[in-house]
């Protein structure tokens, strides 16, 4: 509004901007004749009748002139573009102002920042990856995460968050779209309660069977067993423990769907199989199969070697004792 | 709401149950308080709980809830007044953060150190970790009145079993890893908590406890000896 006064002024007493003709100084404010268009296309008063008398003159003048009449262009197309770059505006101004600044510490392997990875990708998240070295951990990790020293740690606008259920449940709720978790109260309960299952008791068990071998190992398995036959009943009449999309629980049982056969093959053990546990089968394959999860699965010749030197390591220090 | 069915599965000794129980009283939601003995479990429990056998149960309107920080959370999205989770997500983040590492680092330390009887270098470490881990929630009291801030939330809940149960095992392992010079401001928190007028009237008897940590201790050492 001052800047437009500025602009007024100047027609003091003056036909054009140019005096008593189209001069320099009326073609450079031609534009203004968009003014109508912003107007209505935002929404907003810029130039009315009262505040820039003279001003609404000239653009009255102006746009009469033939040889400017008849350049303009179509006052319909016009308005279609300007609506549509309103709108691709404020799309993109929503979406930064969430997203700003987002980077997730991981490494190559581990399965609980692919959580993060999915989560992120999955909500259309865009964010920077800090791959680390965890035998030579980066001052910036100890900084972020000082308390566990671990991988993965999201830090959005500078701000960590450490622990991946942690991580799953903030993303969920800094970002609305794509929903992970059920709404239900109920439902999110039962969720978070398999999710905890899967940190506190099945993975553990699976990762005993991993370390041992021979009637040690046979033992072991039983609690596995048991464990993940709580988890194949959940998917009972359902194509995805999220129900007919992926969510929180299945990004949380989904290092199962790479992981199993490798320590299948690691430790010479059979795990799932089609016949006792036939919707977890299933599942996995879909799962795996989803373009976003697909893309970012750890290479699995690498996946092998690492925890082929592990389970040996495993092995000759237990003989040690 | 008077017909709305609310009960809890407890055990009187376990702070677990006490987590949930506190805040029930702290929304004035009326339930039924059932208790189960961990050591004859009953049929109830293990239809209620087939995966952990374990307790606090909840039942809400014949919904079953189980995990009690997951019961916490389901608690305060049912029942919207006293909110004992903060709205903004980073603050919710932290407070999940530090009660999961309560949970896994401190709880866990500071009750084998106390069940080490025969083991005495085992237990120095023990409670070298359980006071490491102290320090750290220490430095999350910041010169608040409670974790929640200016009155009782989701975390003070989920610590609420250092202000009560730790003492107790402080005192049956002959251990003080609630060192008043190290931990003044968790100390003071300790004070303000159980003199709160919900807290005060919802705790189990501390002689009854003292007994009960010193056999269970005795049981817990004689296994974790075993298995060596």
């Amino acid at each position: 509004m001052e800047n437009l006064k500025f602009v007024k002024e100047q027609l003091k007493g003056k036909k054009f901007f140019g005096g008593g003709k189209i001069g320099y100084i009326d073609v450079a404010f031609d534009w203004l004749n968009l003014a109508s268009i912003i107007e209505e296309v935002a929404g907003v008063k810029l130039i009315d009748e009262d505040n820039f008398p003279w001003l609404k003159a000239w653009m009255e003048l102006f746009s009469d002139v033939p040889v400017i009449k008849q350049s303009w262009p179509d006052q319909e197309k016009l308005i279609i573009k300007y609506q549509f770059v309103l709108k691709l505006e404020s799309n993109q101004t929503s979406m930064s102002s969430a997203q700003e600044e987002v980077k997730l510490f991981r490494n190559w392997s581990s399965a609980y920042a692919l959580r993060i990875v999915w989560a992120l990708k999955i909500k259309g998240i865009e964010f920077h990856t800090i791959f680390e070295d965890l035998e030579n951990k980066s001052p910036s990790l100890l900084h972020y995460n000082p308390v566990h020293k671990k991988v993965p740690v999201l830090v959005h606008n500078g701000k960590p968050i450490c622990e991946s259920l942690v991580v799953l449940e903030y993303i969920e709720e800094t970002w609305k779209q794509n929903p992970l978790l059920p709404e239900d109260p109920l439902d999110k309960a039962t969720a978070r309660f398999w999710a905890k299952f899967n940190d506190d008791k099945l993975l553990p068990s699976i990762a005993v069977v991993f370390t041992t071998q021979g009637k040690e190992q046979e033992e072991v398995k039983v609690p596995v067993m048991e464990n993940l036959k709580f988890v194949d009943e959940q998917l009972k009449g359902k194509k995805y423990f999220g129900g007919e999309k992926i969510g929180f629980l299945d990004i949380v049982f989904g290092w199962l769907a790479n992981m199993a056969s490798v320590v299948e093959e690691v430790a010479g053990v059979q795990l799932i199989d089609e016949e006792n546990f036939p919707l977890l089968k299933a599942w996995m394959e879909l799962f795996s199969d989803t373009p976003v999860i697909k893309e970012s699965w750890p290479d699995r010749e690498k996946l092998i070697i690492k925890y082929q030197l592990r389970r040996e390591g495993y092995l000759a220090s237990s003989v040690a004792k | 709401m008077a017909s709305e069915e609310v009960k809890l599965i407890g055990y009187w000794a376990s702070a677990y149950r006490f987590r949930v129980e506190w805040a029930l009283i702290l929304k004035g939601v009326e339930y039924e308080y059932i208790e189960e003995d961990l050591f004859n479990k009953s049929p109830r429990l293990l239809e209620l709980n087939p995966v952990h056998k374990k307790i606090p149960v909840f039942i809400h309107n014949g919904k079953v809830v189980l995990e009690s920080l997951v019961i916490l959370e389901y608690i305060d999205e049912i029942w919207k007044n006293n909110p004992l989770l903060p709205q903004d997500p980073y603050e919710r983040a932290m407070i999940r953060f530090w009660a999961k590492f309560a949970d896994e680092k401190l709880v866990l330390s500071a009750y084998l150190a106390m069940c080490s009887l025969e083991d005495e270098k085992g237990k120095a470490e023990k409670i070298t970790e359980a006071m490491e881990a102290l320090e750290r929630i220490e430095g999350e009291l910041k010169g608040k009145s409670f974790f929640g801030g200016e009155s009782i939330g989701y975390l003070d809940l989920a610590l609420g079993w250092i202000s009560h149960w730790l003492p107790v095992w402080d005192e049956v392992g002959s251990m003080k890893i609630l060192d008043p010079l190290k931990f003044p401001a968790i100390i003071s928190w300790m004070n303000r908590f159980t003199n709160h007028k919900v807290i005060k009237n919802k705790l189990p008897p501390r002689d009854k406890m003292v007994v009960f940590f010193q056999e269970r201790s005795k049981i817990i050492s004689t296994t974790l000896t075993k298995n060596k």
